[in-house]
């Protein structure tokens, strides 16, 4: 073979490779959060299956696990009188996991009562495959009302906590940047002495407010609430993100950088709600 | 079916899983965040078995997975495996595999050029995530992690037929 076939053919893992090269640095570029979102909600609605039905089994196994651990127990178990005590035990277990799970159902509920909005509520069930990005993926998509945009919270120690906002909404799962994100912006206020800046997402778990008067300085305390302030209408005025844990001001900046730890562990991030607001 | 098709399908089925999996099951494992790459550890694996052909395009088949599921721009994780699937490949037939040690290198070797090239990648694009200060700590997590794996995950695959190294290469 002769010509331009027989060059390909040749060097067919060269050729495919430079293909496939070039076709990433294209759509690098054009896809950069914005501008082939379509694809991207077509692509998460068919493979977030894939996520939801990895997640089930796994949940079924462990169930499954657990279940085949706690017969092989009470096989070993011979006396009647033992077996009651093992079976009143595990009762007594179960009893306690129930009240447990109950009472943290109570707890959302009692704190989804208090919301302002209509919400939805929603369970996390895949979080970014790699450890780049920081993608979250709730099990609620537009078919159950979800639109991008959306604002999400969670109830962690008794406190209402910002969690991120709905930027790609499936069928049957939505994708949301949390305010870790590097890429997130939330403008926010300092709860007692009223200071606005701008909080965004750090390189860790710790986010950064940024562009608080220097004034601030004497009246910011550690520890101290920072809280949505509503500006831009993309979140809800007063919903708790974190709280001051280090100032910095820099002589040549205008402005003070705080450090905020958020008030939502996101490494025990299970239960959310998705809020109706400025839709 | 060719032999080369076939080999592309399988280790696309199996990096495809590997990335399901640590979206979803792997998070329960995850030590101070950091989930362990299997994604990486079964390309690098298809790579010095079976070439550059089908490490390439499984990587990227399944790089475009990741970027599917991610808030990542479509071909970013697609372009790093496609490169180490290209470049570890070319070493097909050259290596001797050994049940532990080579693995480990490979694998070790193979997470520190992806966490510098998707920073250097991150610069050059201006994506919004973590450049080079993935160097001061998450990443090295993810490499040591990734290199005790290995050999735990190199040696089931080292049963599949359609796996197996390509008659050329076999040393």
């Amino acid at each position: 073979m002769t010509g331009v076939p027989g060059f390909l053919q040749r060097h067919r893992t060269g050729v495919t490779f430079s293909a496939l090269v070039f076709f990433c640095l294209l759509s690098i570029p054009i896809s950069n959060r914005n501008v082939v979102l379509k694809p991207k909600e077509v692509g998460q609605s068919f493979f977030s299956l894939f996520q939801v039905t990895a997640n089930g089994l796994a949940r079924w196994f462990s169930g499954t696990w657990s279940a085949l651990g706690e017969l092989k127990r009470l096989r070993q178990e011979l006396g009647e009188a033992r077996d009651r005590l093992v079976e009143y035990e595990r009762g007594s277990r179960d009893l306690m996991e129930l009240r447990r799970e109950n009472q943290a159902l109570r707890a959302q509920l009692g704190f989804a009562e208090s919301l302002t909005y209509r919400y939805i509520p929603a369970r996390l069930v895949a979080k970014d495959p790699g450890n780049l990005f920081s993608t979250m993926v709730l099990d609620r998509g537009s078919r159950h009302g979800v639109r991008q945009g959306m604002p999400v919270v969670a109830f962690q120690g008794g406190l209402q906590g910002l969690v991120g906002r709905v930027v790609l909404a499936g069928l049957a799962t939505c994708t949301v940047q949390p305010i870790t994100d590097p890429a997130s912006y939330v403008a926010a206020r300092l709860a007692s002495s009223r200071f606005d800046g701008l909080i965004s997402g750090g390189t860790s778990e710790r986010l950064v407010m940024s562009y608080v008067k220097k004034l601030a300085l004497q009246e910011v305390q550690y520890g101290e609430l920072v809280v949505t302030s509503g500006m831009g209408q993309v979140f809800p005025e007063g919903v708790h993100i974190g709280r001051v844990r280090e100032m910095q001001a820099k002589g040549y900046e205008a402005s003070l950088e705080l450090e905020v730890e958020p008030i939502v562990d996101f490494g025990r991030l299970e239960y959310v709600f998705i809020l109706s607001y400025g839709n | 079916m060719d032999r080369e098709l076939r080999t592309i399908l399988v280790s696309t089925l199996l990096l495809g899983i590997a990335v399901i999996l640590q979206s979803t099951v792997l998070r329960f494992v995850a030590l101070k965040g950091v989930k362990p790459d299997l994604a990486l550890i079964v390309m690098v694996f298809v790579a010095v078995r079976r070439g550059s052909m089908s490490a390439q395009v499984s990587g990227f088949l399944a790089g475009l997975l990741e970027d599917i599921l991610s808030l990542a721009p479509v071909g970013f994780n697609a372009l790093l495996r496609t490169v180490l699937g290209f470049f570890y490949g070319l070493s097909a037939g050259s290596i001797f595999m050994d049940p532990v040690l080579m693995p480990v290198l490979l694998v070790l070797v193979a997470t520190l050029l992806k966490g510098l090239a998707s920073s250097l990648l991150v610069v050059l694009f201006g994506i919004p995530a973590p450049g080079f200060q993935i160097f001061a700590g998450p990443l090295w997590l993810e490499v040591g992690y990734n290199a005790v794996l290995a050999p735990f995950l190199f040696a089931p695959l080292r049963r599949l037929k359609s796996l197996a190294p390509r008659e050329k290469d076999r040393v």
